[in-house]
């Protein structure tokens, strides 16, 4: 019974948090942190971090690691308003965004799985490349979406993509062989490989289910923005780091990485920049704020994982 | 026992939070003996043997070394008062060399201006090695390029270096071939000689009636038995260990090693390099078929390339049907299973469950529609978890937490619950105590009854013998002679074929 309570509460630390957060930063914040204008905005980073989140728990559920969602969500906006400006039907640039988040993973896979480079390594690159395609592109000129566009930012649609991701995120990663076989490789691979999982193809397919999220979240940022700028995405990566470790996933991956963490824990990122907002600390602080409490947590939580929280 | 007491331990106990792993032991050890510590999982053997050389703390109780009280800080301040231990889960450091390993935290007396003078440092290596009488080991190579068991005498050598009198073997010889096993032997005769101390805990309880001048025997934490070398009697010896009469055969009683005809896997002329170089065999249904060996032999390789897990450079294994085993999955598809030997590093995930250990193979026959419902992987554990007696809290337990006998019964488990036809087992007994021991034994007969097919690779030649139908021995890589079973079978017969 002991033990049972005790896991418990491991498992409802991340609720807490959120739930704390909500509370100080609505008393020291006079308020304004549950207005509606505020929610909304919170509500409308949460959607596009949380996606990515979603299908990044795949990745670091078999001990990988990325650092790309920043780069290539720019990259995935700006050909999709490329292609929306040759009047592309919405349909089709969704797919655009997609497609194009998907090319990168795709590399990125192959490169960390079957050429056996460091997952770190190939991602940072390829976040850089992503980065060097949107200064180069957008330094001259601005792109923007075709104004009939912007009536499909709506919270309907939002609401309904997160749920609907969600959803069927959480029961391939719960409910089904590929997320059980990602875990399974995080924890022991050779005892994965030895109960018959074929390792290359189920790391493969995680990259391929975190790309399809990027791309999800690049329609909805694509949306929303309404144009493509040098700066785009940038940043992101972090956010979808600090929404997995805020929410309880271990970046080691294995048994104990849980779909419900990615999405508490990416209300929790946003909500904890949103807060200090409100208290008035600069924006370039928070980056600052964040990559501490980033650094703190996954060091409170290096303990529990004998072989430490990154391979 | 001599008189001239070297360590004395009064009342010694400790908790690990509720369980009470020793309780009031008292044992007083002496100068010139080699001292068996014996008992099954769970009997606060290692646990003792811990607290002597400095890794716990006792919770009650107090020891006295040479009359002075002793409370070692740690393991360093242990080995300062002269108690060194080589421990089963300890092990060398990969990525370095063998004297770096050997001289590990030691580097200062080689070391002048902030610089190791490895020259120095390797003379002293080899010296030390000379002096345990190991050879063929050059202390300038990485630690890598040695095999598992020459990497163990590493460690022995580090341990002797700082000279200790009281010497602790913990479970070390359970991973080693007969040859390995001689040479721990020898070294402790040699510091029984030198009038120091051995302190050896083994599962095996042969080699501890061997090796032994006297046997102290734990059971659930407290302290049964003690028995000198002429009260040692293997029957008596096992109840005081379980505690009960032992009932019915440890191992199977019958002679009839008849089977079907019908073969249910071939292997044809395998070659791995480095390993095997032309084996084949066949299995038939309801066979118990055991393969024995030296290390090295490429029994292992062998097990791993019929579970597909190796690939051979030139031969194939193929299903009764003539179909090729291309890769674990393939083979689990068509109902093999595979205990590997090293059980934590490759046949479970330790941070996982118990559940999502046993389910892991059966997952695709599970699935429904796509999906798998906790309802059926808890029906497929609880039923195994009952069937195998697993010893748990809860299926949701993470299996690192529980001893080396339940962790072998969720390994095999795997494959129950995956209803295997064959059964390549690795050294399954390897390290677990005489009750689950016995227990496997009766599992492999009872299967072998439902019609089903074991390979059993082992290093324990009774094992072998009392399970197989057919024993066939490699030597270096090729099959030296294939065994039936006989009751006129016996150990030396097969011993001549393996070295």
């Amino acid at each position: 019974m002991e033990t049972k309570a005790k896991d418990l509460l491991q498992k409802l630390v991340p609720f807490l948090g959120l739930f704390l957060m909500i509370i100080v930063f609505q008393v020291m914040g006079e308020g304004k942190l549950l207005t509606k204008g505020n929610l909304t905005s919170i509500l409308n980073q949460t959607v596009y971090v949380g996606i990515m989140a979603f299908g990044a728990v795949f990745v670091y559920a078999h001990g990988g690691m990325d650092l790309s969602y920043g780069g290539v969500i720019g990259f995935s906006v700006l050909i999709s308003i490329l292609a929306a400006n040759t009047g592309a039907p919405l349909p089709v640039v969704f797919l655009v965004n997609i497609l194009a988040a998907l090319v990168w993973f795709l590399l990125n896979g192959v490169v960390s799985v079957y050429l056996k480079v460091s997952p770190f390594i190939t991602s940072l690159c390829i976040m850089y490349m992503c980065r060097g395609i949107l200064n180069t592109v957008c330094a001259a000129q601005k792109y923007s979406i075709p104004v009939y566009m912007y009536e499909y930012d709506n919270w309907t649609f939002k609401i309904i993509m997160l749920l609907v991701v969600y959803i069927t995120y959480y029961l391939l990663f719960e409910k089904s062989s590929i997320g059980k076989a990602n875990r399974a490789i995080g924890g022991n691979l050779p005892a994965a490989q030895q109960a018959g999982i074929n390792a290359n193809r189920t790391r493969m397919t995680a990259y391929i289910l975190s790309g399809i999220t990027v791309g999800i979240a690049g329609f909805i940022l694509m949306l929303r923005a309404g144009s493509v700028s040098t700066s785009t995405g940038q940043g992101l990566e972090m956010n979808v780091i600090t929404a997995l470790v805020l929410g309880g996933v271990p970046l080691s991956g294995g048994s104990k990485v849980k779909m419900t963490g990615a999405l508490v824990g990416s209300f929790s990122v946003i909500l904890l920049r949103n807060g200090l907002i409100i208290l008035g600390v600069n924006e370039r602080v928070i980056e600052g704020i964040q990559g501490l409490v980033l650094l703190l947590l996954v060091f409170l939580t290096y303990e529990k994982n004998k072989d430490g929280i990154l391979k | 026992m001599s008189k001239d007491i070297i360590l004395k331990a009064d009342h010694i106990s400790k908790n690990f939070g509720l369980t009470q792993a020793l309780k009031d032991v008292s044992i007083q050890i002496g100068r010139g003996e080699i001292v068996g510590l014996i008992g099954e999982n769970g009997s606060g053997k290692s646990t003792f043997s811990s607290i002597i050389s400095g890794l716990y703390d006792a919770s009650g109780g107090t020891m006295t070394r040479n009359k002075k009280p002793y409370k070692p800080a740690n393991a360093m301040d242990a080995q300062e008062h002269g108690i060194s231990m080589i421990a089963q889960e300890m092990g060398t450091l990969p990525g370095i060399g063998v004297a770096d390993n050997i001289f590990l935290g030691k580097e200062d007396q080689f070391t002048k201006h902030g610089i190791v003078n490895r020259k120095q440092m390797y003379r002293e290596a080899e010296k030390a090695m000379e002096k345990t009488g190991i050879t063929g080991i050059n202390p300038a190579d990485p630690i890598g390029k040695y095999s598992f068991e020459e990497r163990k005498l590493v460690e022995v050598v580090r341990a002797l270096y700082s000279n200790p009198d009281i010497f602790i073997v913990d479970e070390t010889t359970t991973a080693l071939s007969q040859n390995g096993r001689t040479i721990i032997y020898r070294i402790m005769n040699e510091i029984k000689e030198q009038n120091k101390t051995v302190l050896f805990i083994s599962h095996d309880l042969k080699e501890l009636m061997d090796v032994c001048s006297r046997l102290i025997i734990l059971r659930d934490g407290v302290l049964i038995s003690e028995l000198e070398k002429d009260e040692f009697e293997e029957e008596k010896i096992k109840e005081l260990m379980v505690g009960r009469k032992l009932t019915g055969d440890y191992y199977r009683s019958d002679y009839d090693a008849g089977c079907s005809g019908e073969v249910v896997l071939k292997a044809e002329n395998l070659h791995i390099k480095g390993a095997l170089s032309g084996v084949s065999l066949t299995l038939h249904k309801g066979e118990i078929l055991g393969i024995g060996g030296l290390t090295g032999c490429g029994m292992r390789e062998l097990g791993r390339a019929l579970f597909g897990i190796e690939k051979p450079i030139y031969g194939t294994v193929t299903l009764g049907n003539g179909a090729i085993v291309k890769n674990p999955g393939y083979a689990i598809k068509h109902k093999i299973g595979y205990v590997s030997k090293n059980r934590d590093q490759e046949a479970l995930i330790l941070t996982a469950g118990i559940m999502d250990n046993i389910a892991l193979p059966s997952l695709p026959k599970i699935k429904k529609g796509g999906l798998i419902f906790k309802g059926v992987e808890k029906k497929l554990t609880n039923l195994q978890v009952e069937n195998l007696n697993i010893k748990c809290r809860e299926i949701s337990q993470d299996v690192r937490d529980l001893s080396g006998g339940n962790k072998q019964k969720v390994v095999f488990g795997k494959w129950l619950a995956n209803e295997s036809e064959i059964f390549i087992l690795d050294c399954p007994t390897r390290g677990i105590d005489i009750g689950v021991k016995a227990f496997m034994y009766q599992l492999m007969y009872r299967l072998k009854k439902e019609h089903k097919s074991i390979i059993m690779i082992s290093e324990e030649l009774p094992e072998l013998i009392g399970m197989s139908d057919r024993i066939m021995i490699l030597r270096k890589g090729k099959l030296k002679k294939t065994f039936e079973r006989s009751r006129d079978l016996n150990e030396s017969a097969i011993i001549k074929e393996m070295v």
